[in-house]
């Protein structure tokens, strides 16, 4: 990570414990990717429109992933001075099936998490759409952190905005 | 394995179904294609019908089919071919006559749980007949319901659905090994099965769980609600009602823009008013949307 972009993230928060129970496969660790060096994965799920997201969370939200077409919702999480992302879709030996924030840290602390969706522009370009949802790495202080957090994010290069 | 309800009904179809056959059993994916169709014989049928789809969609073993006669019902029951749970009958054919024909005949054969509807206002005018023929088996003659167009009708179809549910999820036991414990799960409106047992550990926690079972290793509506009812878990809702937050979760308003209302709300209230997978993406993400009738 740039030394500018270390000097954010330093101030994003302290690391936490995941505040909820793990359940069975819950911290067993995935690949992700350090999305502080390494900008998009080698093969990036996007989004084509705002609604097509909204939609997606919405079904997520009832469990209705059968009726998502393609799931295309990342997770992210600050650890360890890094900016960890992965495909929430990617299959766990879980209840739950697919991954969740502790199997991108394997249980240990990390500062903060959220989903994340990379939508593709018309010219082109992929913006990527940020929230702070997540139960485990929770937010602390959301005045101090989500500014910093969304800087962090534009700091290592990406156009960034929030998912509300 | 599957629990079959049985709708039978002389006007049971659109008036054109594009149906070759409708001497057969029909079946629920057709029918469902056919609820597409705006213009049945009886609108009363189409909205039961759909609402019968909507309410048990989440019990996957519950499968409706239906017939225009009840002569074709007792064919494939005779046959073997079909062996329905429960069984809801027009009482009043059109051209074939009444339904009491067929009640000997289907107790005999069947062991199917029976539900009658009336058209308006003969709701007990059957009661009256059903206790004067004083059936040896009236004990699976469950009650007479009334067709109807308004849906808050008194002992309307609304209430048969409830009934259905109610029968299918006492006559389905499932054990289960939980915790090393030999655990009876009862199918619920809460947890239709027993493949999302695990949100309730995510919510309430495994501890919680684990002490409540230990005294009592059953899993069904009653014990849910007490599981609930004992957990200390807060949830906040905002005040344009259409977001649920959890304890963790409480920070992400800021995020939303949203106020919450001044006083949480119970565990037992959310599990009464949300979908349990509302409240599970609730506590793991700390947020939901709160989806309205429609969207679920």
């Amino acid at each position: 990570m740039k030394s500018e972009c270390l000097e954010i993230y330093k101030k994003t928060g302290t690391p936490q414990d995941p505040q909820k129970e793990l359940l069975r496969g819950e911290q067993n660790l995935i690949p992700s990717y350090d999305a502080s060096c390494n900008k998009f994965p080698k093969s990036v799920v996007t989004a084509s429109s705002l609604d097509e997201i909204k939609q997606e969370k919405k079904l997520a939200s009832l469990w209705k992933h059968e009726d998502i077409p393609v799931r295309r919702m990342y997770l992210w999480v600050l650890k360890d001075e890094k900016i960890f992302i992965a495909h929430e879709a990617i299959p766990v030996d879980s209840d739950r099936g697919f991954i969740c924030h502790s199997n991108i840290t394997a249980g240990e602390k990390a500062i903060i998490g959220g989903e994340l969706w990379f939508l593709k522009e018309a010219d082109g370009n992929i913006k990527v759409y940020i929230n702070f949802d997540s139960g485990r790495y929770k937010t602390v202080d959301a005045v101090k952190q989500y500014p910093l957090v969304i800087d962090l994010f534009k700091c290592v290069g990406y156009t960034v905005d929030k998912l509300v | 394995m599957k629990y079959d309800v049985c709708y039978t009904d002389d006007l049971l179809l659109p008036v054109n179904p594009g149906i070759q056959d409708d001497t057969i059993m029909i079946g629920q994916d057709t029918l469902e294609k056919l609820l597409v169709n705006q213009e049945w014989n009886d609108p009363a049928v189409r909205r039961f019908l759909s609402s019968s789809f909507k309410a048990t969609k989440k019990f996957e073993n519950i499968r409706y089919s239906g017939y225009t006669n009840p002569a074709f019902l007792v064919r494939d029951i005779k046959s073997g071919q079909y062996s329905p749970k429960i069984i809801q009958l027009d009482w009043d054919f059109g051209a074939g006559g009444d339904a009491e024909n067929y009640i000997d005949e289907l107790m005999e054969i069947s062991t199917a749980k029976i539900f009658f509807l009336s058209g308006n206002d003969t709701t007990q005018e059957i009661i009256d007949r059903i206790k004067e023929r004083k059936l040896k088996k009236s004990d699976r003659v469950l009650g007479v319901f009334q067709k109807t167009h308004n849906e808050i009708e008194i002992n309307g179809e609304n209430n048969l659905i409830k009934e259905i549910v109610a029968e299918y999820t006492k006559s389905t036991k499932i054990l289960m090994n939980i915790y090393g414990l030999e655990v009876s799960f009862f199918p619920s409106v809460f947890l239709p099965s027993p493949k999302r047992f695990w949100m309730l550990e995510s919510i309430l926690g495994k501890e919680h769980i684990k002490n409540f079972l230990q005294k009592n290793a059953v899993i069904s509506e009653n014990t849910t609600e007490e599981l609930f009812e004992k957990c200390e878990n807060k949830f906040y809702i905002n005040t344009k009602n259409t977001r649920i937050y959890s304890q963790n979760g409480i920070e992400l308003h800021k995020f939303y823009e949203d106020k919450l209302n001044d006083r949480p709300i119970s565990a037992i209230y959310a599990l009464k008013n949300y979908d349990l997978a509302i409240l599970e993406t609730a506590v793991e993400k700390g947020t939901s949307e709160i989806l309205t009738t429609d969207e679920k």
